[in-house]
């Protein structure tokens, strides 16, 4: 064999290739040059090279390592990323301008088969006494399923909540799935609601499995409000947070907090899902257990500085699923899937360009990962965004993807700014933006929750009040309309 | 600072909807800026089987989705099948190139129906794409942008200009 011959020539496929290709090329070379088939006496110790060539070509962390070792490229990065502008250039203007920048990120072509990482999950259960009746039986039965699902190196402990904590279920522990599903079928709904107890619980039994080769994640399911102990709450998640571990939450029925949660779940880039009747709690664990059961990469950061004097005003998430971020760096996006991207769009201020500067930046730095399947988790993806500077506006309109999302993106900001100008008092614009939004739904056909709106806009009007039920159903109505397919009805 | 057509509020220049009432800001539909981009080459020349009306239904191998066209006000059923891809307006005698759907029996004229209005592809999924008509298409009531595709769902009402339809899907 050739000394110049590396893995990839012997094999007869290029640099980047695929697994899937390399596994082709493999198949195809191994069955030309098996010493069964093969009778030149040099076929063996082909076959032997090749199953070696092989053998570190189709797994990714050694094809790294091999690749640096041979100066093939560079490390070939574990996430690919395609960042799109709503405009091609930066405007020479003597006031601020803004441009919106759409990133997305997945995994990279040599980990489409990587296998999935564990799960070390928590559960934390609401049992207070307003989740009495259905809104628990339901959790249960549905916590029960998820026991049922569990692979053999998952970890998934359970802790309940109402002024005080009980670990129903530790983390890692091989209790047997009939002890499992009896301590679940015992809880009773008693007592108020502290989530701050929970949480604390829930985090400790993370801490006891906590690698970063599993993803880690909290699931945090209340109906209620949890009083004094906020800032506690986000304090914690925080930290959890910069350990790596992901928090989700579901909050049911118009009580709970959703300005709290969402702030608590942001911290870690997760997710808040808001449901009204208790049908849809099976229907969240599903998802949100197939996505945590998905990812790719954890803990996705956006750890950039912006150019002098450009602010991101506005950061959120497409997908995999839709919410609001905040705009304060470091962002934390959440999660890449192996099946779905992470695309988070930014709303970005330019200040105005003075001079004879041709290039702006607009914000330089890199994407923090934690990929459980490698060998070392832990990565930085450099991340530059940048644009040219003209003299007219480019006439193209911008692409279509981002115009669509930024459409809807508009409307969610809508009721945010209406429910701004609420808290400060400003009652008159917070219906005016009411009346307009509903307006805009009604032309976009979403007839029903341009009825709910209107009904806020009456109820403001009126009672100078809004009511819980109507702004949940608005913020994560108007939310909704950026997931695809969804029809009139279908969320509320 | 850019100013709302639609409500006057001002905004920063790049900004693509208004935050007050949440129209739309930047001037896709402004002719005097925009060269036509339509190219005649990608157009599918019609032949004679796939003219409106086309009897045959998809054969069952066939795993497109069925689609068609409920005009409203006179409820006639016009069936797209046989390919994938079909261009809808109205034929006039002197046209180089004939829309595969021929509205123009149907009031198209009356209605503001281009003589190339969209083009439907039938595929995974199904969509629209505004062939810059001179009064636009709209999908349950929102005018869409020329050029760019736009799904369509089962249910959802298609207006060419001012012709009305329902779109039906099966599977």
């Amino acid at each position: 064999m050739d000394k110049d011959k590396n893995f990839y020539t012997i094999l007869g496929v290029p640099h980047n290739a695929t697994q899937k290709e390399i596994r082709r090329a493999y198949h195809a070379a191994a069955r030309r040059f098996h010493p069964d088939v093969n009778k030149d006496p040099n076929a063996g110790t082909v076959f032997l090279k090749i199953q070696e060539a092989y053998e570190t070509l189709a797994n990714p962390d050694e094809r790294i390592k091999y690749n640096k070792s041979h100066s093939i490229e560079d490390d070939i990065p574990p996430i690919t990323l395609n960042i799109i502008y709503s405009r091609s250039s930066i405007v020479h203007l003597e006031e601020p301008q803004l441009i919106y920048t759409l990133i997305e990120m997945k995994p990279s072509q040599i980990y489409e088969e990587k296998k999935l990482a564990p799960l070390n999950v928590c559960l934390v259960l609401d049992r207070s006494t307003s989740m009495q009746g259905a809104r628990l039986e339901v959790v249960k039965e549905t916590a029960i399923e998820l026991v049922q699902q569990l692979n053999p190196n998952d970890s998934l402990a359970i802790v309940s909540f109402s002024d005080h904590a009980e670990v129903l279920i530790p983390s890692g522990l091989q209790i047997d799935k009939t002890t499992v599903v009896n301590r679940i079928r015992q809880l009773h709904a008693s007592g108020g609601t502290e989530i701050f107890r929970g949480l604390e619980a829930g985090y400790k039994e993370i801490r006891r499995n906590l690698r970063p080769s599993n993803v880690n994640h909290l699931i945090l399911i209340t109906d209620g409000r949890t009083y004094g102990d906020e800032q506690d709450c986000i304090d914690l998640a925080t930290r959890s947070a910069t350990i790596g571990i992901g928090l989700s939450g579901l909050g049911i029925g118009s009580q709970w907090n959703d300005v709290f949660m969402d702030t608590l779940t942001n911290r870690s880039g997760g997710n808040c899902t808001y449901i009204s009747s208790t049908e849809d709690i099976a229907e969240f664990f599903k998802k949100e257990v197939r996505s945590i059961s998905q990812v790719f990469a954890e803990g996705v950061t956006l750890d950039v500085d912006t150019g002098p004097d450009v602010e991101i005003r506005y950061a959120f998430r497409l997908e995999p699923e839709i919410a609001g971020l905040e705009p304060k760096l470091p962002i934390p996006l959440g999660n890449i899937q192996m099946d779905i991207a992470l695309k988070v769009i930014l709303e970005m201020l330019v200040p105005a360009i003075s001079g004879e500067s041709s290039q702006v930046s607009l914000a330089e730095g890199s994407l923090r990962l934690n990929i459980p399947s490698r060998e070392v988790p832990l990565y930085n993806m450099p991340i530059f965004l940048e644009r040219p500077v003209t003299e007219a506006p480019n006439p193209q309109p911008p692409p279509a993807e981002i115009l669509l999302a930024t459409e809807k993106i508009t409307l969610y900001r809508m009721q945010e700014n209406a429910r701004q100008e609420f808290s400060t008092g400003d009652i008159h614009s917070a219906t005016r933006h009411l009346e307009n939004l509903a307006s805009r739904l009604t032309s976009l056909g979403k007839h029903q929750l341009a009825q709910t709106v209107l009904i806020e806009a009456e109820n403001l009007k009126r009672q100078n009040r809004y009511s819980e039920e109507g702004d949940k159903k608005i913020k994560y109505g108007t939310r909704a309309l950026l997931l695809p397919d969804i029809t009139d009805g279908n969320i509320l | 600072m850019i100013l709302c057509p639609n409500c006057q509020h001002h905004e920063i220049t790049g900004a693509l909807y208004c935050s007050a009432c949440g129209g739309q800001l930047i001037h896709i539909a402004d002719d005097s800026t925009r060269t036509a981009q339509y190219k005649k080459e990608v157009i599918p020349t019609p032949t004679q089987d796939n003219l409106w009306p086309i009897e045959h239904p998809s054969s069952p191998s066939d795993n497109h989705k069925g689609l068609s066209l409920l005009l409203i006000g006179n409820e006639q059923l016009i069936p797209l099948a046989g390919k994938s891809e079909f261009t809808i307006g109205r034929a006039t005698q002197d046209q180089e190139v004939v829309p595969d759907i021929d509205l123009s029996t149907h009031g198209g004229y009356d209605y503001g129906v281009s003589r190339l209005h969209a083009s439907i592809s039938i595929g995974e999924q199904i969509t629209i794409t505004d062939l810059n008509s001179i009064n636009g298409t709209y999908v349950n009531g929102r005018k869409i942008l020329p050029n760019y595709k736009h799904s369509l769902i089962h249910g959802d009402i298609l207006a060419l200009g001012t012709l009305k339809m329902r779109v039906l899907i099966s599977n």
